[in-house]
């Protein structure tokens, strides 16, 4: 018996190391060759000698093998399991950005420092400054923070709060500001997702539903209760596992329900979608859910490098031009923003005639004056996550 | 390449071993293991493998001169002293030369401009393996090995290439030649390995985070507390001992998979109760290597006592340079010598001192003994001592953080210190069952930390 048993345990060692290797090379060999193409179009590897190139592709081998090992996502979740068991509240990984931090009403989170906001405050009083020499209406959107002092371990400090309270505060009078950490629910855990940094679907369309009447009040859209209010909402429960959660595996912090919202009025639209800077990726041309949204991406299943979240957006774009063909007025908006607005927009774009949505992330050193003076918009929303405030990239635009 | 990576678990090791099991002839099993073993330091050194592959030639041809003129004692001799010169001199090239310089720069008005060296990994462990190789052959402790491949085997063993156990040629001589492997054997090398990669990804890394963490804050203006300090050395204490017991336990499961049998390098050091039998348990392979090969040739302790003082002044002065070429190493080999020489003189062995007391001493000195180990500077150790021991500022957020949030793997990391799971479970013949599925989910888990990519350091850049 004690024979077996021994015998039993070698043959499962060696089979398993052997099965992984097996099915990581079978599984991921287009992965392998492209990141080795990848290596060889590099200057260090032009650079370097036979046996260092060889090193090199030795490299990026690994580098691949910890990207797309076989049952990855099944490790990251028993290592998730794990943190549970020690019953940690911080899950820390080599990269100390990336840690996460469990909140007492099971939020998902990280922390940030006291926050530089001297060239957001600069920036946005000058685009403001701007949009009124130009007779455009410029609107801040002050993005609710999911952390709170209370909800936090007792040891954990975070300042976003603070920065996102001290930028607007900031802002000169052309700002004009919506505080929808006013207007939203005060509960946390109702806003955002629990595995993810995001706002949930529901919170992203009350904002829609606060901004909308905020700009029909300003520009005099002739906004109805059917714009407003006509939408079906449908639940995919246990569906979503956001960027918190890949991180720490669905044990630990468990699954998202993601509520799927479309207009239950007709609708038609013209969509072009820029990957990035001047490359049309598609054009889309039908109802507000075949234009707007990818269901596709409403899978418990989906390959965890992809996400639920891209059901509205399909992830991060350059810019996106919306041409409302059944416009209900002639106004023209411009949405500065980043994946926060993601789900907002196309509500938004469905009140004008024309939405143009440009995330200065990926258009970076736009001359952003220039495209308002062409494109001649109403109304400019800026509408970002507090935890954008900590890289520049949102306000990376030339001011000429 | 380092083994706690899914590199070396999932294609290095299987593509060995398969190729290491298909073949039955033990030549060309040795060849595999030696072409492995050098692919395996190419990795991470491809310049490097080069400097190993000529101290292996010149050895090898050093050996066979010393063997074919052991009647002219002077030429065999002098041949040793070559290999010796060599060796030391490769050493102190690439890991003292810069460390010279500047403490020549320092004390003359030289401005001697500093050579940029990067340090091979594991010089130091390959180095002393050779020396042992041509001093054994010298003294006759063990044969010249007339074949090259053999020789460049024992030097380069991937297990114990980067981080030891140093292992001495006599013990391994005749298993590089004739070994039989069983399956007892290789299950027994599964164990280890799995042990010592749970050692060193859960325990040792979480250590270090917390440990590094605290380490590299600047002590004297960054208001660390009293009681950050002290977790910090408690947690380098176990990171360092955790790590490099890991490390020796994967390299000897590895050997054992192979069929050779390494000595053990560690023995529960941190149950020690004096500093004496704590460098018996600790690194033990090193230990026992300077004492056969320095402290025994100087005279050991059969001259007169100053003359074995002055003996174990040199042991502990080049104990604390083997580690590393910086002052904080000097001095805390010097203070373990000091510790050595009071527990000697004063026969402290045979003193009446409560347990506990001995206990506490013993690891009040190891855990200051790692605080100056670990520090970059001999100013930051004082500085860190000095905080160690003054009572304000008693505590902080982040010591609650960190102690509370690394609990549950301080008490693993306290509790797997004693030898009660090797006692209570793995002795037991009921319990002993339990430790499949316990080998299997600690590996399981381990793997998982490296998947997720979690902080896991490589502490051995110095050694």
């Amino acid at each position: 018996m004690k024979k077996i048993i021994k015998n039993l345990f070698i043959i499962a060692f060696v089979g398993f190391l052997t099965l992984t290797l097996s099915c990581t090379v079978l599984l991921s060999a287009e992965d392998f060759k492209s990141d080795a193409r990848t290596i060889r179009k590099s200057e260090e590897y032009k650079s370097s000698n036979k046996l260092e190139r060889i090193n090199l592709l030795a490299k990026s081998i690994e580098s691949t093998l910890n990207k797309k090992i076989f049952l990855k996502d099944n490790y990251i979740d028993i290592y998730g399991l794990f943190q549970k068991v020690l019953q940690k509240k911080v899950v820390h990984e080599g990269d100390t950005s990336l840690t996460v931090i469990k909140e007492k009403n099971g939020l998902l989170t990280a922390s940030y420092p006291v926050g530089n906001i001297t060239n957001y405050t600069k920036k946005l009083n000058s685009l403001a400054d701007f949009s009124k020499e130009n007779d455009i209406y410029f609107l801040y959107i002050k993005v609710p923070w999911r952390n709170t002092d209370d909800s936090l371990p007792f040891y954990i400090k975070d300042n976003c709060q603070d920065t996102s309270d001290r930028l607007v505060a900031s802002f000169n009078d052309n700002v004009n500001v919506l505080d929808l950490e006013e207007l939203l629910p005060k509960e946390k855990e109702k806003l955002f997702f629990k595995t993810d940094h995001h706002w949930n679907t529901e919170t992203a369309f009350a904002s829609y539903q606060h901004i909308i009447k905020d700009l029909d009040s300003k520009l005099d859209l002739n906004l109805t209760d059917k714009y407003l209010n006509d939408y079906d909402f449908k639940t995919y429960k246990n569906i979503f596992l956001g960027t918190y959660g890949k991180r720490t595996g669905k044990y630990y912090g468990g699954w998202d329900d993601f509520t799927y919202i479309t207009p239950k009025f007709e609708t038609n639209l013209q969509v072009i979608n820029y990957r990035n800077v001047g490359k049309v990726e598609d054009v889309r041309k039908g109802s507000f859910a075949d234009t707007l949204t990818y269901p596709e991406f409403l899978d418990k299943d989906l390959d965890r490098d992809l996400s639920v979240y891209y059901t509205y957006g399909k992830g991060t774009k350059a810019e996106v031009n919306i041409t409302n063909l059944m416009p209900y007025n002639n106004k023209k908006l411009l949405i500065l923003k980043d994946s926060y607005a993601d789900i907002v927009y196309p509500f938004l774009s469905l009140n004008f005639k024309q939405t143009k949505v440009v995330d200065v992330r990926r258009y970076r050193a736009i001359h952003l004056f220039r495209y308002i003076n062409k494109y001649q918009p109403d109304a400019i929303i800026f509408l970002q996550s507090p935890l954008d405030l900590y890289t520049e990239d949102l306000i990376n635009f030339q001011e000429k | 390449m380092i083994f706690a990576s899914n590199l070396f678990i999932f294609v290095f090791l299987p593509i060995v071993l398969i190729l290491y099991y298909s073949i039955p002839n033990i030549k060309y099993r040795n060849t595999i293991l030696l072409l492995s073993s050098l692919g395996f330091y190419w990795y991470g050194e491809p310049r490097f493998v080069f400097i190993m592959l000529l101290s292996i030639v010149i050895n090898y041809f050093i050996g066979l001169l010393i063997d074919k003129n052991r009647t002219k004692k002077k030429l065999s001799k002098f041949l040793l002293s070559l290999s010796v010169i060599y060796n030391l001199g490769l050493l102190f090239i690439y890991k003292y030369l810069i460390f010279t310089l500047s403490i020549i720069n320092s004390i003359f008005p030289s401005h001697i401009k500093l050579p940029n060296i990067v340090l091979p990994i594991g010089i130091s462990f390959f180095t002393f393996q050779i020396l042992s190789y041509v001093i054994d052959v010298y003294t006759k402790k063990a044969h010249v090995q007339k074949n090259i491949l053999n020789l460049a085997l024992y030097i380069s063993f991937f297990p114990q290439l980067i981080a030891g156990p140093i292992v001495r040629y006599n013990v391994i001589e005749e298993q590089i030649v004739k070994r039989k492997g069983s399956l007892d054997l290789f299950l027994e090398g599964i164990k280890r390995f799995i042990i010592g990669l749970g050692k060193k990804v859960i325990i040792a890394n979480t250590m270090g985070y917390t440990a590094d963490y605290i380490f590299k804050s600047n002590i004297s203006t960054d208001g660390v507390s009293f009681a950050l300090v002290w977790l910090g050395a408690i947690c380098y204490t176990f990171q360092i001992y955790y790590d490099f017991s890991g490390y020796s336990d994967m390299a000897i499961g590895l050997g054992k998979m192979f069929a050779f049998n390494f000595e053990e390098n560690f023995n529960y050091p941190y149950i020690s109760k004096s500093i004496t039998e704590f460098w018996r348990r600790w690194h033990i392979s090193l230990g026992t290597w300077f004492r056969d090969y320095v402290y025994i040739p100087l005279g050991g302790n059969r001259k007169s006592k100053i003359r074995t003082i002055i003996n174990l002044g040199v042991v502990w002065l080049l104990t604390g340079l083997w580690h590393g070429a910086n002052w904080t190493f000097i001095a805390w080999g010097i203070m373990y010598y000091i510790l050595l020489c009071i527990e000697k003189i004063f026969d402290l062995k045979n003193k009446k001192i409560p347990n506990v007391i001995r206990y506490i001493y013993t690891m009040l000195f190891v855990i200051i003994g790692w605080v100056i180990f670990r520090s970059d500077s001999l100013l930051t150790a004082f500085n860190y001592i000095k905080r160690m021991f003054t009572f304000n500022n008693f505590v902080d957020l982040k010591f609650y953080e960190l102690l509370i949030e690394n609990l549950g793997i301080i008490l693993m990391a306290l509790l797997f210190s004693f030898p009660i799971i090797k006692t209570k479970i793995f002795n037991n013949k009921y319990l002993n069952y339990l430790k499949w599925p316990i080998l299997i989910i600690v590996f399981i888990i381990s793997v998982s930390y490296i998947t997720k990519g979690t902080y896991n350091p490589f502490i051995y850049f110095n050694f």
